[in-house]
Formats: structure tokens, sequence, C-alpha cells
């Protein structure tokens, strides 16, 4: 068990919501665990849609106070913690294991679905069902050797389910995804070539501002300004003094204020959502 | 005539591709390192590197995230190379972790557990892994108040971290000298939002090349220390700490690490890069001016007005 600041009140929470190492409490803190999800689920598929909306809203609205209060309510020095708390600090830790373990939920939810959508497709062996297969052998494949991996077994079967996983993560899957990044370059050359076309003097002073700042960045282009001495009058005009004037004296306000009008907006978003005023895609459905 | 301007104006995407292609694998196999010019930016993180207490008696941890995947490992691999090699050559601590990228703990654990063995640094006692972490506000606010509580056990061998030497008397953010994020997301936004602002820790940060416009901001109100901007701070940090080694190795100060010619890509693996970059660049850029040019040309032949109606 973790070093756990908790102690009196918040003790059985930090207890539920911690890692155990216990054999025999592990397999039945899962076991409890899956019959009160189960008989939780059970007991909202039963409420009504009034109901289900009100205690969404109240969630909503709770747990958004928790974190806001958390981070603005006065601290006081706790000399045997060593740090500054309010009376919220110490149940952080429970709560953020309690998030932990609802995100891994989510996966599992997005497991169902694509599984649902993916077989339905292969089943009925519609238009792209040979790409549902692939979805469904991958899935599997790294599932089965994954868990084996980290279940061990005996020496033979453990190094072999190692082997196979470490060819799937390696060889395969990082591969897969630095090469469809890498590709990326190719098609940024292409766009680049098609869509720089200086029609406007607006895109003209982007081509300008995009070269500067993509030569300041290289030797090459570092390299065509070179013979300015540096410590000239004329140095600002070196390429890398040019490319951090764009960035730092042009890109910056501009950046800021961008940044100011969006944060304003998700901040004013974000109210909606907390007091739930935004009729998002739980309520969308409603008359 | 008036159809070669056109040709310049439409070349094939595949003659492009091909001309970049050749360039990318020429240079990638016959490229050389290039000498770069250290930016600002750069040396400052070198600098508060340097200043970071993070000795055993100090009682004190550099805290470096790796939150990269494999798409961008030629950047922030490079990066995190370099950073750490810089960490073992000053005797620094360190623990790495990685914050809602799970490929990020592979691979940090992989470059971290490679350049530990050149450079005879010790696993539990010099260096450790915190292992992979769900990215949530809830984890960083937690995290920071109670390190050993939100990372109960190590992420390479799944042990009890508080019976690792490096942890004793690490507990909260304030016990971490430095905060160093090597990253290909925007995870920057949330050290700077919950930790940095709050906790007042120095932060570093390191990133993909099309991320540095948005982090000039916090450069310049001193919310991040210094950066590595890409290819390019990784070609940089790369040279000030080969500097640093040769300075070591000749002053008799470390001993030489390990062989060169058994690890030919370790050195200089940012700065070959770089040159490999930058002849991508002068490509793209090359193809933009022949498209212009055959715009231009073909305009003033024709006259603005034909031209305008034939687009």
């Amino acid at each position: 068990m973790p070093d756990l600041p908790l102690a009196g009140t918040f003790s059985w929470l930090a207890a539920l919501f911690s890692p155990h190492d216990q054999p025999g409490w592990f397999w039945l803190a899962i076991g409890i665990a899956t019959l009160l999800f189960v008989g939780v689920m059970l007991a909202l598929h039963q409420l009504s849609p009034a109901a289900k909306k009100w205690m969404t809203i109240v969630c909503t609205f709770l747990a958004g106070l928790y974190f806001a209060l958390e981070f603005f309510w006065p601290t006081t020095y706790d000399a045997a913690l060593d740090k500054r708390v309010n009376f919220i600090t110490p149940t952080l830790e429970p709560v953020t294991n309690f998030i932990a373990i609802m995100s891994a939920w989510t996966i599992g939810l997005g497991i169902i679905s694509l599984a649902m959508v993916h077989g339905k497709r292969l089943i009925r062996r519609a238009s792209g069902w040979h790409h549902s297969l692939a979805f469904f052998l991958a899935l599997i494949a790294m599932l089965v050797f994954g868990f084996w991996t980290k279940a061990g077994g005996s020496e033979t079967a453990g190094a072999a389910a190692h082997a196979v996983y470490t060819t799937l993560f390696r060889g395969v899957m990082i591969n897969l995804e630095a090469t469809m990044f890498a590709l990326l370059a190719f098609y940024i050359a292409s766009a680049a070539y098609r869509a720089f076309r200086v029609r406007t003097a607006e895109a003209a002073v982007l081509m300008l501002a995009a070269f500067v700042v993509m030569l300041g960045f290289v030797n090459f282009g570092v390299a065509i300004t070179a013979g300015i001495p540096k410590d000239s009058w004329w140095a600002f005009f070196r390429l890398e003094n040019l490319s951090f004037w764009t960035l730092g004296w042009l890109n910056m306000p501009a950046y800021r204020a961008v940044t100011l009008g969006v944060e304003v907006g998700a901040l004013a978003m974000a109210m909606r959502i907390w007091l739930s005023l935004e009729r998002g895609a739980f309520f969308s459905q409603e008359k | 005539m008036h159809k070669f301007f056109r040709t310049l104006q439409h070349i094939d995407r595949r003659w492009i591709y091909l001309v970049l292609l050749i360039g990318l694998v020429t240079t990638l196999y016959v490229g050389w390192p290039v000498k770069p010019e250290v930016i600002p930016y750069v040396q400052n993180l070198y600098d508060a590197v340097e200043a970071a207490p993070a000795a055993e008696q100090d009682r004190k941890l550099i805290l470096v995230g790796c939150t990269f995947s494999a798409s961008t490992m030629p950047e922030n691999g490079n990066q995190l190379r370099a950073l750490l090699r810089h960490l073992m050559l000053r005797g620094k601590r360190f623990a790495i972790i990685a914050i809602a990228e799970p490929q990020g703990a592979q691979f940090g654990a992989d470059i971290a557990g490679k350049l530990a063995a050149e450079y005879g640094y010790e696993y539990g006692r010099d260096w450790i892994s915190l292992g992979y972490k769900p990215g949530t506000l809830a984890f960083f606010t937690a995290f920071v108040n109670n390190i050993p509580g939100n990372v109960p056990k190590d992420g390479l061998r799944g042990e009890a971290i508080t019976g690792y030497p490096i942890m004793a008397g690490i507990r909260t953010i304030k016990d971490i000298s430095l905060v160093i994020e090597d990253t290909s997301t925007a995870s920057i936004l949330s050290w700077i939002t919950y930790v940095q602002g709050k906790y007042r820790v120095k932060l570093g940060y390191t990133c993909t090349g099309v991320m540095v416009a948005e982090a000039i901001p916090f450069l310049d109100s001193g919310q991040l220390v210094g950066m590595l901007p890409g290819m390019k701070g990784a070609a940089d940090y790369e040279k000030l700490v080969d500097e640093l080694e040769a300075e070591a190795l000749r002053t008799g100060e470390k001993q030489a690490p390990y062989d060169p010619s058994t690890m030919p890509l370790m050195k200089n693996s940012a700065r070959r890069l770089m040159f490999t970059q930058g002849v991508a660049h002068i490509i793209i850029i090359a193809f933009i001016v022949l498209g212009n040019a055959g715009y231009f040309l073909s305009r003033r032949r024709r006259g603005p007005a034909k031209e305008a109606s034939h687009d």
C-alpha cells in the first residue's frame, strides 16, 4: 500500500481506491466491484429520463465544484505532511484513483462500440469487411499476448508470449505509426507547392514569414546570411535573427490575443457545461 | 513557352514525392552532422539544468516527462537522448514519467536504460521510471501533492517506489528541482496551469518543430525556463553536451563512457538528421518558388485578366 496522507474520516476512501497487492483481497475486490457496477447500472437503467437528467446535472455540478474549491480554497501549512493543504486536499488522491478507474471503464466501452460496428460489417460481409477482420485480429492478438506477457506462466510459454508481444508492439505498431507520420512530409511538400501562390499581398506576407522562419531554423538558411557580422547593426538581417523576431515580435502578440479570446470562450463554455446549460449529447434527444 | 510555364504550376505530385524521397534517403545515408549556432532558448534550458540541484545530498530530483510516441521519435527521442546525457554527465538524479502517452514510458525507459548502461547510472539509485499515468486534471493535482502516493510502483520492475534509495525524501513537487516536459502534445499547458502557476516549479520544454510558435509567449513570460525547439533544439543541445563531454574527458574528470564505434548513432544523431531536415526544407522551398515563377511568368505573358479567368 502506498504511503497515504489520509487518516480518520477519509481513510476508508483511500483504502478503497488504492492498489491492492494481496492475491485474495485483489480478486475479492474485483468481484465486489463488478457486482456493484452491474447493480448500479441496472438501478440507473430503471430510472426515468427526468431522474437521469437530474442525476447528470447534480453529478456534473458537484464534480466541477470539487476541483474548483480544492484549487481556490485558502490553504494552511501542515507540518506533518510538509505542505500547504485545505480541507479538501486529503481527498484528492482517492478521487484521482476513482477517476482513473472510471477512465479505464470508458476504454472498455470504446472497445465494445468498435466491436459492434466492425462485427456487424464482418457478419454481413459489407464493403470493407476485410478491414474489420484486420481490426479484430489486431485487437485480439495484442490483448492476448499483452495479458499473457503480464501473467507470466511457464518459462518457455512466457518467453514466447513476450517475444510475440514485442514483435507486435515494436516491430509492427510502432513502425506503422512512424510510417504514417513520415508520410505527412510528402503530403506537406505537395500541399505547400500547390497552396503557396502569391496571388494577393496577404499571401506574399504569409509566404515571406514562412520562408524566414523555416530558413532561420536550418543551417542552409543560416548560411545564406552568415556573411553579415554578428556584432554589426546589420546583424538584425541575419536569417536566424529575423526568424526569432518574427516569432517573438509578430507571432507572439497575435497568438496571445487569439489565445485570450479562445480561453474566455472556453471559460464561458465550461460554466455552461458545469451548470448544465449546454445542451450536448445527453440532452439533445429531449423535446 | 506558355506550356512550360503551366507545367511549372502543375507539376505532378509524384515527381515532388520522388525528389523528396531521393533527397531524404540520400542525406540520411551520406549526410554529415551540421554545426549549429546554439539559440538562446536552448542555452537557457542547458543553464537551468546546470543550476538545478539534483545530487544525492540535495535530496531533490529532476523530473522528465516523456509524452511522445513513435511518430515523433526523431525529434523527441533525440531531445531526450541529449538531455539525459547531460544529466548523467553532471551526476544529476532524475525520474522519467509518461503522462497520457503509454508509448512514452517505453521509449523513455529504453533511451534512459541504454544511456545508463554506458554512463554507469544505476536504476533506483540514480534514475527511476515512474511509468505511464493517465493524464487527467485529477492526476496532476494529486501527483504534485503526493508523488509516492500517486505512483506507488515504479514503471520498470513494478516494485514499491518508496523502497528505492532515489525516492528517499521525495514527497511533493517541492522536492523536484526542475520539470522538463518532452512532448509532442499540448501537455505543457497542463503543467503550466496546474503545476508551474500554483507551485512555482521551474519548467523546461522540449517539443516538436510545429509547436514552437505556441510556446514563445510562455518563454517570454518566464513560465518556461528554456526550450528545445524540434530537431534544431536537439541538435543545439547535442552540440553543447558533446562539448561538455569532450571537456570532461580532456580534463580527466570523466572516463570515456562508451566506445563511439559501437554506438555510431548515439553521437551526432540529431545534427545528422538536421542536415536531412535542411535538405527537405530547401526542396520544399524550391518547389514553391518554381510554382510561383510559373504563375508570374504566365501572368506576364497572358495578362492578369486572362490568367484570372483561366484559374
